[in-house]
């Protein structure tokens, strides 16, 4: 059965005698694209929760465990922390925008998000590169195994966002992107943000504990 | 696609001056809080860890306002990260028996099995004890 949205053929598109007719709407009662996200950040979670839990248990079961302080760059993380954090201030600020129109507001915003992102990612890269100089590599024991594991698929994470946030950047710039469409840029904005608060527990676990 | 339409009803600059504010707390926590022991450290830094993780998604994730059916896909996530942690705890809790426990490495050339951080004579190895 093929239709446009244009043109209705009764003939073709009327449904069949026995089809039931629904005076309702039969999909979930928020935003299908909403659902989708949300489900694919229970999906998240779970993945996010095995890298996690494995870290918790591999280090109850050691006797001793270095101090993360002294291998680790705490101190230009806690920034990379705050940039993130503020990339969520500036998301929000930019669906907002978006929601009531103010179309350069949005562009502004959003594009400062994505800036903010690409920079944590640089920041990290940078991190990555000073350990690995140093021989620091994921081989040479316990604890940088799982702290490659976890901060580098979160990575991973991030720069997907940033450049899904691009894209909608871009998109917002060709004018493509405008007040109709702020729920494209609200689901990447739930997914920023989720990518935000694993950031959080992660720092805390790997850099602070 | 408007059925979930809402305007954002809360301050912004409030939520982020909070999530600042845990932030610095946290840090100073972990750096400060060392010597009074891990159970002290861990609870404040999970306890600013936790705070934070509910503002992002009550607030700006929206969850404060979202529908039972948003809830009920994230809930069950809850229960299932205990039922993996406790999955894995066996693990440790026969950690010793084990002939090559967790954290253990083994010698090659000796053929002894001992601690990952012991014998490298590196002044960073902490200890879990020691906090």
């Amino acid at each position: 059965m093929r239709a446009t949205i244009s043109t209705y053929d009764a003939a073709v598109d009327a449904p069949a005698p026995h089809h039931p007719v629904y005076d309702y709407d039969s999909g979930p009662p928020v935003d299908r694209g909403k659902f989708a996200i949300w489900l694919f950040l229970a999906t998240e979670i779970m993945f996010f929760t095995g890298l996690i839990g494995t870290y918790i248990v591999l280090r109850l079961g050691t006797d001793t465990w270095p101090d993360p302080e002294v291998r680790l760059a705490v101190g230009i993380t806690a920034l990379n922390t705050f940039l993130l954090i503020c990339s969520s201030g500036t998301m929000v600020l930019g669906v907002e925008a978006l929601m009531k129109g103010k179309q350069q507001t949005f562009l502004m915003w959003h594009g400062l998000t994505v800036v903010i992102g690409a920079v944590f990612v640089g920041i990290q890269v940078y991190e990555y590169q000073q350990l690995i100089s140093h021989g620091n590599l994921p081989n040479q024991d316990i604890f940088w195994s799982t702290f490659y594991a976890m901060t580098g698929f979160h990575g991973l994470h991030v720069t997907a966002g940033v450049i899904w946030l691009a894209v909608l950047f871009i998109g917002g710039l060709m004018g493509k992107i405008k007040q109709e469409q702020f729920m494209k840029v609200e689901l990447a904005g739930l997914y920023w943000h989720f990518v935000d608060l694993v950031w959080v527990l992660l720092f805390t676990i790997v850099y602070l504990m | 696609m408007s059925n979930t339409h809402h305007e954002i009803t809360y301050s912004i600059k409030k939520v982020w001056f909070w999530l600042f504010v845990f932030t610095i707390v946290e840090v100073a926590w972990g750096m400060l809080a060392r010597d009074l022991g891990r159970p002290m450290l861990w609870s404040g830094l999970l306890a600013c860890a936790v705070i934070k993780c509910i503002l992002i998604l009550m607030y700006f994730m929206n969850m404060k306002w979202e529908k039972m059916i948003i809830w009920g896909m994230i809930l069950p996530t809850v229960p299932l990260i205990f039922i993996v942690l406790f999955a894995l705890m066996p693990d440790v809790s026969n950690n010793q028996n084990l002939d090559h426990p967790i954290g253990s490495m083994l010698d090659t050339e000796s053929g002894e099995v001992r601690g990952m951080f012991e014998a490298s004579g590196d002044p960073e190895h902490g200890s879990d004890d020691g906090h």
